[in-house]
């Protein structure tokens, strides 16, 4: 009897032992796989904010400095503000700051005002503001306000300032959409201080454990970003599984059944999981897609002696995009700049650094600077030695009064002209790609315009394939342009892009033209 | 401005000579695997060598994210490419990188 007593203690103690095993086993692979997918969840949010900051900060950029070069008029400022007023709780306005004074130059939105001082909480930050974008959030008239301020790196007195109202106490709805199953808080910092709460959907208390993490950092930002789950995320069965497997522990072999059958159907979670997920990567990658094309020019210039026209194909393959871009500025009536470049590597990094060289391109272009000087300002403000990244960019100056066209080229594949059934790529004086040396120095090449030429610059998705050297693309890309002459240069473009690039080709590209009418 | 067409695997092997290593890329190099190469390189600059001398007899294809990762190392030590494919040449030609990475005639 006793004998029988200790056999059966003895297998209790290990079946309960191998239960307990078994329930810490379950246990820790749904807490670790939770875990997993919240912080999955928290960097696809992170890079959402890192997108907007980007934008806000370009936007914010541009309204200093075209409001600055105006000279505060209100109409360039009324126009530059008008796509960052995109609800009744934002305001934007810049700001004169030289002798340590903010003065308020334009404003517009519920907050700020420009025949008002600036609410003094906001003095400090707009006193403090560098060429990276900050951000706070601050109290002013009893309500917390999110304030982003970046100045002009060419002239550090006019800043740029937006300001957004919080209202933590009441949490913003997200009932539908990718991130509907999650709890988010997003802080200003790098702590989650209530004070700094700048988004949520759970309101101002510290979200159920557990909790993912990711850390937005943009220019001299950083953001906080918190996702719980508001079930858990691999589902209730999971949750009670351990402890039916500890329930179920009677024999040893069903127990071990039980583990099997739990973690089966863990792996099937999982793959319907991961294919949530590459929804999100998908629609990650619409992010990157949106900012680009939001950074590319809606409208072109209208010239009574040139059409333009120009095809922005974004690549397919992959979760990022590329970096290529173009402009079309009109200097005045009878000149024109065209820009086509292309930023190396992939993704947010690549369009982040595209927007920035768009950006500075515009802005030296405004202010008078010949095509040879901007690709030199440009060269310092990228270094492939610290970024890793470089961009080829050809400039095209179009005098419509002296019927020339002036190229100057950082590494970028040649222009093409187009006339009297000729195709000549303008090669001269390639210089160095941006990137390479801040001592880099260009010359201009100045071709003559035939009546009726047609000019064309690209990036390489339009002629570069494997396996064959680039002049058989550019020798393809002659051929195609000759083919169509007829039609008008949109239907030229079109038959191009339609002869050269491939369903489904990997590569972003653009085509850009300008076509003398006479 | 990469093509992702699948490509030929990318492998990196460095020998050292009495000149300073030679890293001899093979396959395509691009977007995807242009961090491979990256990693290879970047213990070996910071042991400061004299030279670096890029062998690219069997590099069959190179995008802007290759040229990247050469520049880098150009701009760490000097570094010299040898015996590139006509492809390859032209790519670098036409980049207007024949000078600045050091490219053998």
């Amino acid at each position: 009897m006793r004998h029988v007593f200790r056999l059966s203690v003895v297998v209790l103690v290990v079946m309960t032992a191998l239960s307990v095993a078994g329930w810490a086993v379950i246990r820790h692979s749904v807490d670790s796989q939770d875990q997993a997918l919240l912080n999955t969840d928290a960097g696809q949010i992170n890079l959402l904010f890192q997108t907007a900051l980007q934008n806000a900060q370009t936007q914010l950029r541009s309204l200093a400095f075209f409001t600055e070069s105006s000279g505060g008029s209100p109409q360039v400022f009324a126009q530059q503000a008008k796509p960052l007023l995109t609800s009744p709780a934002t305001s934007v306005a810049v700001l004169d700051r030289s002798g340590g004074q903010v003065r308020v130059v334009e404003a517009a939105g519920r907050a700020l005002h420009s025949d008002q001082p600036l609410p003094p909480p906001l003095v400090d930050a707009v006193l403090h503001a560098g060429v990276a974008l900050t951000s706070g959030v601050v109290r002013v008239g009893g309500q917390s306000l999110l304030h982003l301020e970046t100045v002009l790196s060419t002239d550090p007195t006019h800043v740029g300032l937006e300001t957004s109202v919080v209202n933590p106490n009441r949490p913003a709805p997200n009932s539908s959409g990718p991130y509907s199953r999650v709890w988010v808080n997003v802080y200003n910092g790098s702590v989650a201080n209530p004070a700094q709460l700048i988004v949520t959907t759970y309101g101002p208390r510290p979200l159920p454990r557990p909790v993912g993490v990711a850390t937005t950092k943009f220019g001299a930002v950083t953001w906080l970003v918190e996702v719980s789950a508001k079930t858990a995320p691999s589902g209730g069965y999971a949750e009670a599984s351990p402890w039916i497997a500890l329930a179920v522990g009677l024999a040893v072999a069903l127990a071990l059944a039980g583990l099997v059958e739990t973690l089966a159907r863990r792996n099937r979670d999982a793959a319907r999981l991961v294919e949530e997920r590459t929804a999100l990567y998908a629609e990650q990658r619409t992010v990157a897609e949106t900012l680009q094309q939001a950074l590319l020019p809606e409208v072109l210039p209208q010239l009574a002696d040139a059409e333009v026209s120009v095809r922005y194909l974004p690549g397919v393959e992959g979760i990022h995009v590329g970096g290529d871009w173009y402009d079309l500025i009109a200097l005045d009536d009878r000149h024109l700049l065209a820009v086509v470049g292309d930023v190396s590597g992939r993704g947010l990094r690549a369009a982040s650094a595209m927007a920035a060289l768009r950006y500075a391109t515009r802005a030296y272009a405004v202010q008078g600077d010949a095509p040879t000087e901007i690709l030199a300002k440009l060269s310092k403000t990228l270094s492939v030695e610290t970024s890793g990244q470089f961009a080829t960019v050809v400039l095209t100056l179009v005098d419509l009064d002296t019927r020339r066209i002036t190229v100057v080229n950082g590494g970028h594949l040649p222009p093409l002209l187009l006339h009297d059934r000729q195709g000549e790529f303008i090669d001269g004086n390639v210089g160095l790609p941006v990137g390479v040396s801040p001592a880099a120095s260009y010359n201009a090449t100045t071709v003559a315009v035939p009546p009726g030429a047609t000019f064309l610059a690209f990036t390489d998705g339009l002629v570069e394939r494997r396996g064959e050297s680039i002049d058989a693309g550019l020798g393809r890309l002659r051929e195609a342009a000759l083919a169509d002459g007829r039609g008008t240069l949109d239907e030229l473009l079109s038959h191009v892009v339609g002869t050269l690039v491939g369903s489904g080709s990997a590569d972003d590209t653009v085509i850009l033209g300008v076509r003398w009418r006479t | 401005m990469a093509d992702l067409e699948p490509g030929t695997p990318l492998s990196v092997a460095v020998t050292d000579t009495s000149e300073g290593p030679v890293v001899a890329v093979q396959g395509d190099l691009d977007v995807s695997n242009a961090d491979q190469l990256a990693a290879v390189l970047d213990p070996l600059l910071k042991q400061q060598p004299t030279r670096v001398v890029f062998d690219l007899t069997d590099l069959r294809f190179m995008d802007s994210s290759g040229i990247a990762v050469l520049l880098r190392a150009a701009a760490a030590v000097p570094v010299r490419v040898t015996r590139p494919s006509p492809i390859v040449r032209r790519v670098i030609e036409a980049t207007g990188l024949t000078d600045a990475l050091h490219v053998e005639s």
